[in-house]
């Protein structure tokens, strides 16, 4: 239901290419944050017209977000709501993806109280009616033109012959370094050796976060990752990461599941170069 | 008649198998009798010339019995009697072979070779006479008088010619020979199984030879001199072997080219040899172009996990040498080692070469074996020496445990071993120095957040925009303040090409439909459309009346379009458009469109009753999609539409104006 041509519809409709509102306006703006899972579409929405306006808070309109790929997908979003999460089973987004959004009605609407017509329908606006899941506005289009990974430098590794446990984590002020107690724990030479160091990557990881909830919990088993004000380079890193993939508590039940939704499949991977050298 | 094939007469027969290296060589395949060949030949070099040795390998077709000595050969293989099922078998099938006349052979001919000496002596047991040690002798392998050369010669067991035997369906191979003052004779083997013919009681093996009766009652064998034309014919210095009744089994031209890579891929690059299969060149110059073809071998290197030729040849071309020397207690052996440590590689091996340029072994480190490294190891005289006498009969391996020689034995445990540490530091120290033990991790692809990227898309397209010029297709944007979606790079902003691509490529599908159903030249969202579609408009409009005509896409912000209750009111401004407001009338074309941007045909007559012109409510004859000779009025139409009953209210729709 992207209208990318211009379709005249038997009713004036809101949109960037037609003058049936010769003043009022409906564009979108569009962010995207994810996580293992999911995506956020996060929006700020420009709608000019108060008369479509108070149809959406009366709920006798409804905003429709459309994603377009191969096919049109269609999520319905509350009136109040500033992001929408679609699971990324859901749809796949490439540099051809398009999004727009959409006003429908939720039942016949009249548009005797329209006042914002050109004159032409403005005329006969006691006898225009929009059936039931009619179209009301269209946005502009949003062409969604992929993505850019930042990697994070988080992790060190140290080779520490003396050491007097086989590996050691510690948590320095800007990363998390691995000690080793000799190379053949790094796995050197092996194929996809840098995988094969997830495990240690995973042990970091929960002892980064462990010491974060200690760090910011105040006392409490738990963290607010929104009233937390990271005091060093790791913990910033950290919270910014946590913050990208959408994770709202951390506390000291849910760091397995926090460090799956953070990473990209970290053990998955590791048991596929396992799997690798076996083979 | 004097017999041609000759087999020494036995009391009785004891032996009922076949001579049991024929088996070891068969299982080895086309690569096996290849790999012999060749080495002979570069064993039997003309080092008074400086050229490479040429081997030339054909294999096709014969009549049998073009064969020498074919019905004595059909004689004795058809009084083969089985002991065995396994020899039954085998017998079976010689039996059966011989039923074809055109039967298949292969030669292996080489140049630039001494050939074989002394044929004249006939059998004469004297290490020089090397004919008679190949014609008539197994296991006897002839000693060069240079003592170095000896050491870098390939064979040693002095089996390897029967490596050709097996190669054909009744173990039978000739060989014809040119020695250097131009004599030409031609021998040949069989190897059966001890048996009876006749009266008598034969030994396995028999000899294509002439016989020569000595005075004290004992025999001589003599070779024959080659009065042979065609496939046995040697007339060059050097030795030509034939092999009838070649196996289906082993012919196949791209294994043998790549047994040839395989085995002597330093022999070839080196220019010590070049081989030509069928006519194929395999050269220095050629080499690579077999490795890189992957008809060939795997191009990944992550692949290389059987076959590691292209490895090696990138090896030993790229790398620099480092010498090592490795111990084998008693005394040192210095090599030459290219070195490439890689981690794609998945199966680290080393080739050991001698220095005639053959392969002996893909030589596994012990607990390094999927190290990502891959490395070539040549030495010199003294090493090819000694690592001659760690081979096996068919010169596959070093790890021989059958030298009997208890401090011998000791001390090619040691050698070996010796070699494994040295290449394990060798190893190390390149995993070390491209893992650096200390560092950032890398975890670029399991830690990191993402940066989208979204770009609005311009949607501000107005006005009219010319799709059809008359007989010439084009289009233009044609008013000065009216931008059609696709045109905007001029905005500066030139991101809608993408998806304005696609709505064109399914909308222009969609249009050629309606066409089709008369649509006259309409199509595309005027965007530009491939030029197939252009043609197809053309084409149409040729068949219509809108020859001279100019079509335009007309778009919403010029029509303002209204269903109320039984009547829908249409209308389109033209009155800021150059191509059509001073025009007096023009037609209209109707479309359907979707939600997708595709478009469909729409018949008028089946859905309006009646079309007036809203301010003269003069009345226009209704034609399937397109409304002819409608008046403008100021740049202006203005239409009243009275609906069928089976009317969609819910359509959309696009408009096309032709002036």
């Amino acid at each position: 239901m992207i209208y990318k041509k211009d379709a005249n519809f038997p009713y004036p409709v809101l949109s960037n290419s037609s003058t049936s509102y010769p003043l009022a306006e409906f564009t979108i703006d569009l962010s995207l944050n994810e996580n293992v899972d999911t995506y956020r579409f996060s929006f700020t929405m420009n709608l000019t017209s108060t008369f479509i306006k108070n149809l959406l808070s009366a709920g006798k309109a409804e905003l429709i977000l459309v994603v377009q790929s191969r096919d049109n997908k269609f999520f319905k979003i509350n009136s109040t709501d500033s992001y929408i999460e679609i699971p990324k089973t859901r749809i796949s987004l490439t540099n051809r993806t398009t999004i727009q959004m959409y006003i429908q009605t939720t039942e016949e609407v009249s548009f005797t109280d329209n006042n914002e017509m050109d004159e032409f329908y403005s005329q006969f606006k006691q006898d225009i009616v929009v059936p039931k899941h009619g179209v009301l506005a269209m946005s502009d289009i949003v062409l969604f033109e992929g993505v850019k990974n930042e990697s994070l430098d988080l992790f060190e590794k140290k080779l520490d012959p003396d050491l007097s446990s086989d590996i050691k984590i510690e948590l320095g002020p800007e990363t998390i370094i691995i000690h080793y107690k000799s190379t053949d724990l790094q796995f050197n030479g092996l194929q996809r050796n840098t995988t094969l160091n997830n495990s240690y990557v995973y042990i970091g990881l929960r002892t980064a976060l462990q010491q974060f909830i200690y760090r910011y919990g105040e006392g409490e088993e738990y963290v607010e990752l929104s009233e937390v004000e990271p005091e060093n380079a790791l913990d910033t890193k950290l919270y910014v990461l946590m913050g990208k993939k959408m994770i709202r508590e951390l506390n000291i039940h849910n760091v397995d599941e926090v460090i799956y939704a953070i990473s990209d499949r970290i053990i998955e991977k590791f048991a596929s170069a396992v799997k690798g050298l076996v083979s | 008649m004097t017999k041609q094939m000759q087999f020494t007469k036995i009391s009785n027969i004891e032996e009922c198998n076949f001579h049991p290296v024929l088996q070891d060589f068969y299982s080895m395949g086309i690569s096996g009798i290849t790999g012999e060949n060749i080495q002979n030949s570069l064993d039997g070099k003309n080092r008074a010339l400086n050229e490479p040795v040429i081997v030339k390998i054909i294999f096709g077709t014969m009549g049998k019995q073009d064969i020498p000595a074919i019905d004595e050969i059909e004689a004795h293989v058809n009084s083969l009697v089985g002991q065995s099922e396994y020899t039954s078998e085998q017998i079976e099938h010689m039996k059966k072979a011989l039923q074809n006349d055109e039967i298949k052979y292969i030669s292996f001919e080489d140049e630039n070779t001494k050939g074989l000496a002394g044929a004249k002596n006939g059998q004469s047991n004297n290490s020089v006479d090397t004919f008679g040690i190949y014609a008539y002798s197994k296991g006897f392998h002839a000693v060069e008088s240079d003592q170095q050369y000896e050491s870098a010669r390939g064979g040693s067991h002095g089996i390897g010619k029967i490596a050709s035997n097996s190669a054909s369906d009744l173990n039978l191979m000739f060989f014809a020979n040119c020695d250097k003052f131009g004599n030409q004779h031609i021998g040949g083997t069989i190897q059966l199984v001890e048996h009876r013919s006749g009266d008598h009681c034969y030994r396995a093996t028999g000899y294509f030879t002439d016989v020569e009766h000595l005075e004290n009652g004992m025999t001589r064998y003599i070779p024959f001199e080659n009065s042979y034309d065609g496939v046995f014919n040697k007339n060059t210095v050097g030795l030509k072997i034939v092999i009838p009744f070649f196996r289906d089994e082993f012919a196949d031209e791209t294994q043998i080219i790549k047994s040839i890579c395989d085995r002597f891929a330093l022999a070839l690059l080196e220019n010590n040899l070049v081989v030509y299969v069928n006519g194929k060149e395999i050269s220095k110059n050629t080499i690579e172009k077999f490795i890189n073809d992957p008809q060939y071998y795997p191009q990944e290197t992550g692949q290389m996990k059987k076959e590691f030729t292209p490895l090696y040849v990138q090896t030993y071309l790229q790398q620099e040498p480092i010498d090592i020397t490795v111990s084998n207690s008693h005394q040192d052996y210095e090599f030459k080692l290219y070195f490439t440590y890689n981690e794609e590689i998945t199966k680290g091996r080393m080739a050991i070469f001698r220095t005639v340029g053959m392969k002996i072994e893909d030589f596994k480190v012990h607990g390094y074996a999927t190290k990502p490294f891959n490395a070539v190891l040549i030495g010199g005289v003294e090493e090819d020496k000694y690592l001659k006498s760690l081979e096996d009969p068919s010169h596959t391996t070093i790890m021989n445990s059958k030298i009997k020689d208890p401090s011998l034995k000791k001390r090619a445990d040691k050698f070996i071993r010796n070699l494994q540490q040295k290449l394990r530091e060798i190893i190390d120290e390149h995993m070390n120095a491209n893992n650096p033990v200390d560092g950032a991790i890398d975890t670029s692809d399991i830690l990191y957040t993402i940066e989208s990227e979204f770009m609005k898309q311009l949607e501000k397209a107005m006005g009219t925009v010319r799709i059809k010029s008359g007989k010439k297709v084009t289009q233009t944007k044609i008013t000065g303040g009216t931008k059609k979606k696709g045109s905007d790079k001029q905005t500066g902003e030139g991101n809608d090409d993408e998806g304005g691509k696609t709505g064109v490529g399914k909308g222009g599908r969609k249009g050629t439909e309606a066409r089709g159903q008369g649509i006259g030249g309409v199509g595309g969202t005027g965007k530009q459309g491939d030029s197939l579609k252009r043609k197809k408009q053309k084409e149409k409009a040729t068949n219509e009346d809108s020859e001279s005509k100019e079509v335009y896409s007309v778009k919403s912000n010029l029509v303002q379009r209204l269903i109320l209750g039984k009547k829908e009111l249409l209308n389109f401004h033209f009155d800021n458009q150059e191509a059509v407001k001073d025009a007096r009338n023009c037609n209209i074309s109707f479309a359907i469109v979707d939600g997708m941007g595709e478009e469909y045909s729409f018949d008028l007559s089946k859905n309006y009753s009646e079309i007036l012109d809203q301010r003269t409510k003069k009345a226009y004859s209704i034609q399937r999609s397109k409304l002819k000779d409608v008046e403008v009025i100021n740049g202006k139409i203005q239409l009243e539409m009275a609906l069928q009953n089976n009317y969609n209210r819910a359509l959309k729709f696009v408009y096309y104006v032709e002036v």
